[in-house]
C-alpha cells in the first residue's frame, strides 16, 4: 500500500478493510487522460480494489464504481471488472498491487480513447455470462455450433430472419448441438455439418432462431434485460415475444426446456464487414415444465394450464418484464476453422483420409499426435490386442484390457477430436481371407489419401507399399532400432515408393555414407537384452522406455508435417533421429535427411 | 483413364488469345513436345517427337494425346529425326488417335541401325493411304516460314543437300550424320518463335544451320539440343565450345527434355552444357524437365506478346506416367491409369541389409 500511496496520481479514498467472505478491498480514484473525452468517461474514476485472500498468489480485481464506465470491451458485463493482462505478468513483490492499479489506469484511458478494441484487432465478443443464473436454467449444457465465414453465405441476407432450429444431445461432447435451422417457409437453411457420430440423433429437441445484427446493446456490452433485447428486435421487425412463446411450445423432454438461438452477425476484426454468425442461447423453461410445476402447486387440473394459460401467467407474473434478467446460456462455436486454429498439424490434417496401420507404441503415439492435432478421417488398424504389458509405452490403459489395440484407441481418440471420424480394425495385414472386415478395410486402405506404416511388419509394409504405388497415395513408414535410439521415418515422394526410399537409405547406410552404421540402426539385440514377457507363447520385446517413445515420436511427427507440407516432389525423403541417451544433452538429433527417387 | 480429361485440362489452351502454345513433355530420355496453332476457333495440333521410357516414370503419350483430342485428328506428327528415343510410341501413337499428317527429316535409314524406324514407315504408308500421298511432309530447311492456320512455322534443317549427301552414304556414316540432318524447325509468328531443334548437333549448326539462318534463328523459346548433351556446343571435351549457334538463337528460355543425371544411361543433361544454357539464359530459365518430372508450356498470344513460363506442377506424369513394371498384384482401383501407375519400385537384391524394426 505504501508504494500505491506514493503515487501522487493515485487518490487512496479508504484504507484496506477485510471483507466478509475473506478477501481484502479499498477504493481509491484515479485520474483519466484525456478529459474530456469521446467515452464521456469522468475526470477520475473511482475504483473498487480486490485482493484475493491468498494475494500475492492470484491476481488483483479492479471495479470501477462510476456509472459511466460500463459496457465497454474487455469488461464483465454484469460485474463490471476490468479484464486486465493475465496475472502472470505483474511482479510477484512489493510493486504487485501497484502494477495492476497502472493497468487499470491504461485501461481507463484505452476506453476514453476508444482503444480497447481498436481497428484490426480480433473481434471480441461481448460478455454474454449471467452468474444471477447459475444452476437456475433449465439445463446447464452449452450450446455447441459451427458458423465460419464459409457458412455465412446462408446468413448475410437474413438480417431479421425468424424459424425454427433443431438440436441434438451431443454423444461425445457435453453440449446441445445445432443440427438445422428452418426459416418461416420450412426452408432449410443450414443443416447438420457434424460427424455423425458426434450426435444422438433419437433425442431430437426444438427451438426457435432470430437473427440480429451488432451483438452489443450499448458500447460492447450485449443485451441484458428483456427489455433492452426486445429493443433491438424490434429494430429488425422481429417480435420477441412470439419467438419466446412458439419455444415454450415445443415439447422438449431431453432436455426439457425452451431455446431461443439469437444470431449476432459479427466481423473476424473489429472494423471489418461481419462476416460470421455468433449464436448466444436464451434457455427457459418450457411449458411442460411449468405446467407440472404448477400443478404442484395447485394440487389439481386446471384451464390455466393450456398454454394459453402458462403464456398469460409468465407475462403477468413479469417473467418476460422489460427489466426481467435475459437467461442467457453457454455457447461455443466448435467449427473446425475454431478448434484447431491453435495447434493443428496443419499440413498432416490437410490429408482427408489417413490410414495408420500399426497401433503399437510407436503407432498408438503419433495416433494421439495427429488426431489431436486436427486430422480429420483416421483410420486405425492392428492385429494385436492390448495386454498390461503393453502399458508402460502405450497410451492405452487398463480399461483396455484384451481389446483390439486399434479399436479401443479409436474410441479413446474419438474423444479427443470429436471433430473428427476415428476408426479402428482389428486385423493383420493384408486381411486374411476369413477376415469379415477384408472388404470394408481394402476399400478404407485404397479411399486413403494417406498411409502411415508403424507396424514394423515387413510384410504389412510391402503389400501397404504395393497399395500405395498402385494408387499413387502418399505413404510414410516410421520404425525405431531396439533401443528405440533411432528413428527412421520414411516418406514416398511423387514418384518414388516408400519402399524404394527405404531401400535407397539402407544402402546408403551400408555403404557408410550415413553417419548411423547397420548395428546401430538395425542390429539386433543379444538374448539377454530382450524382455521376455513370460514362459510360453512369448515374443521379444524392446527396452525404450515411454519418454522415449514419445520424444522420438514428437521430432518425427513434426518433421513429418513439415515435409507434408512442402510442395510435392518426384523424390521421397528419408531421415533418421537419434535420441541422446544422455539425457542432458539435446534429446532429439536429427542425423540424416536426404531425398531419394 | 479417371472421369476428369487431366490432359485437356492442363494442356488445350482456353485462352482464345493464344495463338501459338508448345507443351514440352517429361518422357524421361528422350524428347516429345506439342504444338498448339490457333486456326479460327480451333486449334491445329501438332506432336513433335515421342518417346516411352518406362523406367523413369515419363509420360504415356498415346495415352495423353488420345485424353486431348477426345476424337480429334492430330494434324501432324513430326519426327525431327528417326532415333528411337525420338520415335519410341509411334505405332502406339497410330492406334490411338487419327494422324493426318507426318513429318520427317527423309533420313535413310539402315537395316542394322532401323530400331524403330519402321513404326514411322508403317505410320506414313497409313496416313498417305488414308489421306493421300500430301500426307507425308518432308522437313527441308528454307529461307521462309509457313503459314499454318493463324500462326507459322519455319523449317530451317535438313538442308535439302544434306539429305542428299547424307543418303548417298553407307549406313554406318548415315548413322554417324543422323544429328546433322536432324529437323530443326520453330513455330510462332513475326518476332516470336519457340525453336524445336531436335539432336542437331554441332555439325549440323556450324556448317548449315547458323551459316545459312543466322538471321532466322532468333527464339525466345528453343528446346534444348539432344537432352542437353554437350554435342550441341562440341564433339569431345579437349574441342573448343562452338557458341555462334546459341548466340544466333539467343533464346531467353530453354527447355532441357531428359531425366536426372543419375537416371540417364548418357548422364543427360551434362553439366557443360546447362552451364551454357544457364550462362545464356538465366538459372532460373533453363528449365529441366526431368528435375521435377513437370512438362512446360510456352505461349505466344495473338498481339505479338508472350506468356511466362509455366508448369504442370507434375500432374502429366501424375496421371500419365508409366510403370516400370507394369504388373498388379489385384486389389487396386478400377482405374486404367492405376494399372499404368508410375511408382519407381525397389528391386530386389539377395542378401542386402534390412534392418530389424521396432515400434
Amino acid at each position: 500500500m505504501e508504494i500505491v500511496r506514493a503515487d501522487s496520481t493515485i487518490q487512496v479514498i479508504d484504507d484496506l478493510s477485510l471483507c466478509s467472505d475473506g478477501n481484502a478491498e479499498f477504493r481509491c480514484s484515479v485520474a483519466v487522460g484525456p478529459f474530456p473525452n469521446v467515452a464521456r468517461l469522468p475526470e477520475r474514476v473511482r475504483l473498487r480494489v480486490q485482493l484475493d485472500s491468498t494475494f500475492p498468489y492470484h491476481g488483483v480485481d479492479i471495479y470501477p464504481e462510476d456509472e459511466s464506465v460500463r459496457g465497454f470491451p474487455h469488461q464483465d458485463a454484469e460485474t463490471h471488472k476490468l479484464c486486465l493482462f493475465p496475472d502472470r505478468q505483474a511482479f510477484f513483490n512489493a510493486s504487485r498491487l501497484k502494477q495492476y492499479i497502472d493497468w487499470a489506469r491504461e485501461w481507463l484511458i484505452d476506453a476514453a480513447t476508444e482503444k480497447l478494441l481498436p481497428l484490426g484487432d480480433p473481434y471480441e465478443i461481448p460478455d454474454f455470462s449471467r452468474r444471477d443464473f447459475q444452476g437456475e436454467l433449465p439445463t446447464e449444457l452449452p450450446l455447441l455450433f459451427d458458423e465460419t465465414d464459409d457458412s455465412f453465405g446462408a446468413w448475410h441476407d437474413r438480417m431479421g430472419a425468424t424459424g425454427y432450429v433443431d438440436l441434438l444431445n451431443a454423444k461425445i461432447l457435453r453440449g446441445l448441438l445445432v443440427s438445422r435451422f428452418i426459416d418461416e417457409e420450412k426452408n432449410i437453411v443450414r443443416e447438420w455439418t457434424y460427424p455423425k457420430h458426434l450426435a444422438e440423433r433419437r433425442d431430437r429437441v426444438s427451438g426457435r432462431w432470430l437473427l440480429l445484427s451488432d451483438p452489443a446493446y450499448t458500447r460492447h456490452r450485449p443485451p441484458q434485460t428483456f427489455g433492452e433485447l426486445t429493443e433491438m428486435c424490434i429494430r429488425l421487425g422481429v417480435d420477441l415475444q412470439r419467438n419466446i412463446r412458439l419455444a415454450r411450445e415445443q415439447r422438449n423432454r431431453v432436455p426439457e426446456a425452451a431455446f431461443v438461438l439469437v444470431g449476432f452477425q459479427i466481423p473476424h476484426r473489429v472494423g471489418d464487414e461481419v462476416s460470421e454468425v455468433h449464436w448466444q442461447p436464451i434457455y427457459l423453461s418450457n411449458n411442460q415444465t411449468d405446467r407440472r410445476e404448477r400443478r404442484k402447486q395447485k394440487n389439481h387440473k386446471s384451464s390455466k394450464f393450456k398454454d394459453s394459460g402458462l403464456w398469460n401467467a409468465l407475462v403477468n407474473e413479469g417473467g418476460l418484464a422489460p427489466q426481467a434478467a435475459l437467461p442467457w446460456a453457454r455457447s461455443e462455436n466448435i467449427a473446425r476453422k475454431r478448434l484447431y486454429a491453435r495447434g493443428e498439424h496443419s499440413n498432416i490434417a490437410a490429408y482427408e483420409r489417413v490410414v495408420l496401420a500399426g497401433c503399437g507404441a510407436l503407432g498408438g503415439i503419433l495416433a494421439e499426435m495427429i488426431i489431436r492435432g486436427g486430422a480429420q478421417d483416421v483410420h486405425l488398424l492392428d492385429k494385436d490386442l492390448f495386454e498390461l504389458g503393453n502399458q508402460c509405452r502405450h497410451t492405452l490403459d487398463g480399461g483396455s484390457l484384451r481389446r483390439g489395440k486399434a479399436t479401443a484407441l479409436s474410441d479413446r481418440l474419438q474423444s479427443c477430436n470429436p471433430m473428427s471420424n476415428i476408426t479402428g480394425y482389428l486385423t493383420c495385414l493384408p486381411p486374411r481371407l476369413s477376415d469379415q472386415n477384408r472388404d470394408q478395410i481394402a476399400k478404407v486402405i485404397n479411399d486413403a489419401d494417406l498411409i502411415i506404416d508403424c507396424t514394423t511388419d515387413e510384410g504389412a509394409f510391402r503389400w501397404l507399399d504395393k497399395i500405395s504405388s498402385r494408387n499413387r497415395t502418399k505413404m510414410v513408414s516410421m520404425f525405431v532400432n531396439f533401443r528405440a535410439t533411432i528413428l527412421t521415418l520414411a516418406v514416398s515422394g511423387r514418384s518414388s515408393s516408400c519402399s524404394r526410399i527405404c531401400q535407397r537409405l539402407y544402402l546408403d547406410i551400408h555403404s557408410g555414407v550415413v553417419p548411423v552404421t547397420e548395428l546401430e540402426h538395425g542390429g539386433q539385440p543379444n538374448p539377454d537384452e530382450l524382455v521376455l514377457p513370460g514362459p510360453g507363447c512369448w515374443h521379444p520385446t524392446f527396452p525404450a522406455t515411454n519418454a522415449d517413445m514419445w520424444l522420438m515420436t514428437a521430432a518425427a511427427t513434426n518433421a513429418l508435417n513439415q515435409l507434408l507440407g512442402e510442395p510435392p516432389k518426384v523424390d521421397g525423403t528419408a531421415m533418421l533421429f537419434r535420441r541422446n541417451i544422455d539425457a542432458y544433452s539435446n534429446p532429439i538429433e536429427v542425423v540424416w535427411k536426404s531425398n531419394y527417387r | 483413364m479417371t472421369s476428369k480429361n487431366i490432359a485437356r485440362d492442363v494442356l488445350w489452351p482456353d485462352d482464345g488469345k493464344v495463338q501459338v502454345r508448345v507443351a514440352f513433355l517429361y518422357v524421361g530420355q528422350g524428347s516429345s513436345a506439342i504444338v498448339f496453332a490457333k486456326d479460327g476457333d480451333e486449334y491445329r495440333v501438332v506432336l513433335v517427337d515421342i518417346n516411352l521410357d518406362r523406367k523413369v516414370a515419363g509420360i504415356d503419350v498415346p495415352a495423353l494425346m488420345k485424353d486431348l483430342l477426345e476424337g480429334q485428328v492430330l494434324n501432324a506428327f513430326c519426327n525431327t529425326h528417326p532415333h528411337d528415343d525420338h520415335l519410341f510410341g509411334t505405332k502406339e501413337l497410330s492406334d490411338a488417335v487419327d494422324i493426318k499428317e507426318v513429318w520427317h527429316s527423309n533420313h535413310k535409314p539402315s537395316r542394322k541401325y532401323g530400331g524403330k524406324h519402321s513404326e514411322l514407315t508403317a505410320l506414313v504408308a497409313k496416313v498417305k493411304k488414308k489421306y493421300g500421298d500430301n500426307a507425308e511432309i518432308v522437313l527441308e530447311g528454307s529461307n521462309s516460314s509457313v503459314a499454318y492456320g493463324e500462326a507459322e512455322y519455319h523449317v530451317l534443317s535438313p538442308a535439302q543437300y544434306v539429305t542428299e549427301e547424307v543418303n548417298e552414304d553407307d549406313a554406318d556414316k548415315r548413322r554417324a550424320r543422323i544429328h546433322e540432318q536432324c529437323g530443326v524447325i520453330k513455330f510462332g509468328k513475326e518476332k516470336q518463335w519457340i525453336m524445336i531443334v531436335g539432336d542437331a548437333d554441332r555439325c549440323a549448326f556450324e556448317t548449315h544451320i547458323t551459316k545459312y539462318h543466322k538471321d532466322r534463328l532468333k527464339s525466345f523459346c528453343l528446346a534444348a539440343s539432344h537432352h542437353g548433351s554437350n554435342s550441341f556446343f562440341r564433339e569431345n571435351d579437349d574441342q573448343e565450345e562452338y557458341m555462334d549457334g546459341l548466340a544466333a538463337i539467343d533464346p531467353d528460355y530453354t527447355v532441357v527434355s531428359a531425366p536426372t543425371q543419375e537416371e540417364s544411361r548418357h548422364n543427360h543433361p551434362r553439366d557443360f552444357a546447362m552451364e551454357k544454357y544457364e550462362e545464356q539464359c538465366g538459372d532460373d530459365d533453363v528449365f529441366h524437365t526431368g528435375e521435377e518430372r513437370y512438362c512446360f508450356i510456352f505461349d505466344i498470344y495473338d498481339d505479338g506478346s508472350r506468356s511466362n513460363p509455366m508448369n504442370d506442377g507434375g500432374r502429366l506424369v501424375d496421371e500419365y506416367g508409366l510403370r516400370e513394371d507394369g504388373g498388379d498384384d489385384g486389389g487396386g482401383k478400377d482405374s486404367a491409369k492405376a494399372e499404368a501407375g508410375y511408382f519407381k519400385a525397389p528391386r530386389e537384391q539377395a542378401g542386402e541389409y534390412q534392418p530389424r524394426k521396432y515400434g
